[in-house]
């Protein structure tokens, strides 16, 4: 069975794929990429039991369908390296494979294809179709509060709702969380709901940044899918009940005040400067028009640092740990955000942009 | 008829005899305590078959005179108290009359006493609680009591007294105690005509110490003093190595007053939290002055129980003053260079001391190449190669021809001595392309050479080279004791931090464990961990320290439940706090099995030097380091 790719293709689709191999996988078979011809295409198959990683290219001439499972990072480095060339030959033989492409070749061996696990069919209630940036920048701007500590397991990923044409994904620690909302195209008016693995959607960015277009998102029960044009990606979700966000979200804080949010992303950087790691909080008061930070922390020292903010109410003070505050500011696309407080130790929410806002628990001094 | 008799003054006087004489050790007791409030300066102590058969206790103290003397064998005479608040306002040992009644009840006993300004003495002498005639005798100036025959009417207390060499042992633990917290009076210890200790007025208990404890205990004796308005302590501590396995070192003198109180053991165990293993006691030697009026000493005839006024002051006091000493002295490390310059003429002698090194650093200077290359990967570099010392990672890669190598087979040679030698040689490397920086290296050696040679085996040890011998160390106790410290003092300086939870955790415990939680709940409060009881044995955990980020409600209290046995709930903040910062530095400290850069293992060392605390023993209390000194080496290869 022979195939032909151009090189930059070959190795953008295997290199790709490989992303998701285990560096270190008990069965060798999952330490490969399966390679498989079927219907005049060719599937570069790639996961780690978790995630599984399909990309399609077009077989050309080949008629023959059949397949092999090759070792990945040894392949990977081969393509790397000819990545420029125009042309590479693939040969298979059983489980042999030899790569040909201007100025020599390799011959690698290989593992059989059947032996590689296969998923079963996709369970779907349906899907709905969203430009895979516009999803790719809602992880981005929600991944920064997931939980990193697995006992709360179904902390440890996203939650994604989809009622209507709204989408919503959610992130939390416990400390924190975020939350973002963007429309969706749903002809079928499907609803679905499930926390996906950071892994997942790390990778399906991955995906996105590669292939662009629409992707196609399902869930069944226990996985979720993303289907683009060139290929898919298919996950476990996380098991479990993940918390009522909505009632998370303050909704009696009274307090607004608007900062520019360049300027505080500064200022809290500046301020968290004089912190260290296991003292780590930042002050925020709040008088009319202005917004005070400082930093106290022993043996390292200490800041104090005025800024411009829209508010005329009572003075208020309040500390954060100034990382969650950070996170949230990071990722925020808009000129100024929103602070609204409540009365007394409660959560403070940050709109940070459009339908994109975070909840973070204030630290107490004992 | 009545059933209920008045007992006679004989039976009264035996049962009160029981409660404050129960072998020939309190007899002495009670006798030094009235030599030392009769302000001698000399008090000797004569024994016959270990005070069975005689003790006599003689003095030069302040003496009595004939009218004196005809009382002091009546119950509850004393010239130490008037009235009743007088109790509350005793500056002497004894108080109570009871003893020399009681020692005249089940004994042969007489007294000699002479004051100052009297002529002659007189003697009175009690036979089983029959006191005779007083007769005027002669007599050196002060009381001599002498005491035969004890028990002879109390058969079965006769019966209960030990061996010889046992009733001495509790004789001279009596005398040793006197004799530390009395520095300034002479003491003598006499059996069966045999000195068993003269101790001659010293300036300082250290000097006593050093006496009965020996030399080196002396010089690693760590001075604790505290002064606050009503309370002064000072005394001595020993550095943790010189552990005991029971409490029978602990010293403590109350007012010159040998006494035993929990509430200060617990101050001193829990000071030397973390330093010690498992059933080990320190020892200390500590003496305290509190205002009469803060301290019940009447609560035992033995006196050696006392109340406090404010118990929890005094366990306040002692820990803080305990802590500061322990925490300001560092372990010494003491300097001999006598081997390393023997060793030297040694291999002078040899003669081919060059040709060695010169082989050896072709072969370590490939070896180091190598394992850098394979630093990540590569499991099969040998340990021997895989050992860095700072000398070679001072030198760039690129220059490793003209490095100067591990001293292979002598590492034994001090750094000086190596560094001088390998100058010397400079003239046969003056050939090679590198000359120059080779001068360059020698010169940045010379400033380094202080520096020792380390390395990783097994991935959970580190040998350090040191002055005078080896040091083995178990990585993750060294780490564990300091980041325990670390945490400790961060703790301590600054307001601990807490952050409210955005979702409160609930974990459900077994009903034992919840209830255990539940009864320290004000104390995690204090510490950052609101709880709120859910339910029958759910708990919430509503706010978590921001130090324990990285660990979950759950992993904490479970932790905190193995930690803590049942009877650390009921002491306290303290020891919670103590639990919770070796569950901190125990999930925070680098594992056994994991491997060590270089640069790490330098960083982990530098750690240890700089640290002013104990690292000697994690807070689990298990060794972090084993040294072994050249000198043991040379014994076990024979050198020596």
């Amino acid at each position: 069975m022979k195939l032909s790719f151009s090189g930059k293709d070959l190795y953008s689709g295997f290199n790709l794929v490989t992303g998701i191999v285990p560096s270190s996988a008990l069965k060798s078979v999952l330490k490969g990429v399966k390679v498989e011809v079927k219907k005049k295409q060719v599937e570069f198959v790639a996961t780690d039991l978790e995630v599984l990683v399909k990309y399609i290219l077009s077989a050309g001439s080949c008629e023959e369908e059949g397949g092999i499972v090759l070792p990945a990072i040894r392949v990977n480095n081969v393509l790397r390296e000819w990545a420029g060339n125009e042309e590479i030959s693939v040969l298979i033989e059983g489980c042999n494979c030899t790569l040909r492409s201007a100025g020599g070749y390799f011959k690698i061996a290989g593992e059989d294809f059947l032996q590689f696990p296969e998923i079963g069919k996709i369970r779907t209630g349906g899907f709905v179709e969203v430009d895979g940036e516009i999803i790719s920048d809602m992880v981005e701007k929600v991944v920064h509060s997931v939980s990193t500590v697995k006992v709360r397991s179904m902390l440890c990923g996203v939650f994604v709702r989809i009622i209507g044409d709204d989408m919503v994904m959610v992130a939390a620690d416990g400390n924190r969380m975020s939350t973002i909302k963007r429309k969706v195209n749903n002809p079928e008016g499907v609803s679905m709901e499930g926390i996906v693995a950071v892994k997942c959607l790390t990778f399906m960015q991955r995906f996105v940044s590669e292939c662009k277009g629409v992707l196609k998102l399902g869930m069944g029960e226990q996985q979720v899918y993303f289907v683009g044009e060139r290929g898919e990606i298919v996950s476990q979700l996380i098991e479990g009940k993940y918390p009522k966000y909505d009632e998370l979200i303050p909704k009696k804080n009274d307090k607004r005040i608007e900062v520019g949010r360049n300027e505080l992303l500064s200022r809290v950087r500046m301020a968290s400067f004089m912190t260290n790691e296991e003292y780590r909080v930042v002050k925020f008061v709040f008088k009319q028009g202005k917004l005070l930070l400082s930093s106290k922390t022993s043996d390292v020292g200490e800041a104090e640092l005025e800024m411009a903010a829209g508010y005329d109410g009572p003075d208020l003070e309040i500390s954060f740990d100034p990382e969650y505050v950070i996170d949230a500011l990071k990722v925020s696309d808009s000129d100024t955000v929103t602070i609204e407080l409540g009365d007394g130790g409660g959560a403070a929410l940050f709109r940070t942009g459009y339908e994109q806002m975070d909840v973070i628990m204030p630290i107490e001094m004992k | 008829m009545s059933h209920i008799k008045i007992l006679p003054a004989s039976v009264i006087n035996k049962i009160a005899a029981g409660e404050v004489i129960d072998r020939p050790a309190a007899v002495v007791k009670e006798l030094i305590e009235n030599s030392i409030d009769a302000m001698a300066s000399r008090i000797d102590t004569y024994l016959e078959d270990g005070g069975r058969k005689m003790i006599r206790i003689s003095d030069d103290g302040v003496g009595m005179d004939a009218e004196d003397l005809s009382l002091t064998f009546q119950s509850h005479a004393t010239s130490k108290l008037l009235n009743a608040d007088d109790l509350f306002a005793i500056h002497t040992l004894g108080f109570r009359g009871e003893a020399l009644p009681s020692i005249g009840a089940v004994s042969r006993a007489s007294i000699i006493s002479r004051t100052k300004w009297a002529l002659q003495g007189a003697e009175i002498a009690i036979d089983g609680g029959v006191l005779e005639r007083m007769k005027e005798c002669g007599a050196p100036e002060g009381t001599q009591v002498e005491v035969r025959d004890l028990f002879f009417n109390v058969p079965v207390r006769k019966k209960f007294l030990r061996t010889i060499p046992t009733e001495m042992a509790y004789i001279s633990e009596v005398l040793t105690r006197f004799a530390l917290s009395y520095p300034a009076i002479h003491f003598t210890l006499m059996h069966n005509t045999r000195t068993v200790f003269n101790l001659p007025p010293v300036r300082e208990t250290a000097e006593r110490i050093a006496t009965f404890f020996g030399d080196e205990m002396r010089n690693n004796l760590i001075p604790v003093f505290l002064r606050e308005e009503l309370f002064t302590l000072s005394g001595y501590i020993a550095p943790p190595f010189f552990d005991k396995a029971n409490a029978r070192m602990q010293f403590i003198f109350l007012n010159g007053r040998y006494i035993k109180d929990s509430a200060i053991f617990r101050a001193i165990s829990e000071s030397y939290h973390g330093k010690l293993m498992h059933k080990r006691y320190p020892i200390v030697f500590l003496f305290l002055q509190i205002a009469p009026s803060e301290v019940d000493v009447n609560v035992h005839p033995t006196k050696t129980e006392v109340r406090f006024r404010n118990t929890a002051t005094i366990y306040n006091y002692v820990l803080s003053a305990l802590k500061e000493g322990l925490n300001k002295s560092a372990p010494k490390s003491s300097a001999t260079t006598s081997f390393s310059q023997r060793t030297e003429k040694e291999l002078t002698k040899a003669g081919d001391v060059d040709f060695i090194r010169g082989s050896l650093w072709e072969q370590f200077s490939f070896g180091r190449t190598s394992e850098t290359k394979d630093m990540k990967g590569n499991e099969d570099v040998p340990l021997s190669v895989s050992s860095i010392s700072n000398r070679d990672t001072l030198i760039p890669p690129n220059k490793e021809e003209i490095a100067p190598a591990i001293p292979g087979k002598h590492t034994e040679e001090n750094p000086e001595k190596f560094f001088n030698t390998t100058r010397s040689q400079k003239g046969a490397y003056a050939q090679t392309p590198g000359a120059r920086d080779w001068k360059e290296n020698v010169f940045l050696a010379e400033e380094i050479n202080k520096k020792k040679i380390f390395f990783q085996i097994h991935n959970a040890f580190i040998v350090e080279e040191t002055d005078t011998g080896v040091n083995i160390i178990d990585q993750h106790a060294l780490h564990e004791i300091i980041l325990y410290h670390e945490i400790e003092r961060n703790m301590r300086e600054s307001q601990s931090l807490s952050q409210r939870l955005l979702i409160p955790e609930m974990i459900e415990l077994s009903l034992k464990d919840f209830f255990s939680i539940v009864s320290i709940k004000k104390y995690l409060e204090e510490l950052g961990v609101e709880i709120d009881e859910f339910g029958q044995s759910t708990i919430v955990i509503r706010t978590f320290p921001q130090i324990l980020r990285h660990l979950s409600g759950k992993e904490f209290i479970e932790s905190l439940l193995a930690e803590l046995s049942d009877e650390n709930y009921l002491k306290g903040k303290d020891t919670i706090l103590n639990k919770l910062i070796s569950i901190m530095a125990c999930k925070g400290a680098i594992k056994a099995g994991q491997r060590l850069e270089p640069q790490e293992i330098e960083e982990l060392l530098k750690m240890k030097e700089s640290i002013h605390a104990y690292t000697n023993n994690c807070p689990h209390g298990r060794p972090t380091t084993l040294f072994f000194s050249l000198d043991e080496l040379q014994k076990q290869f024979k050198r020596k």
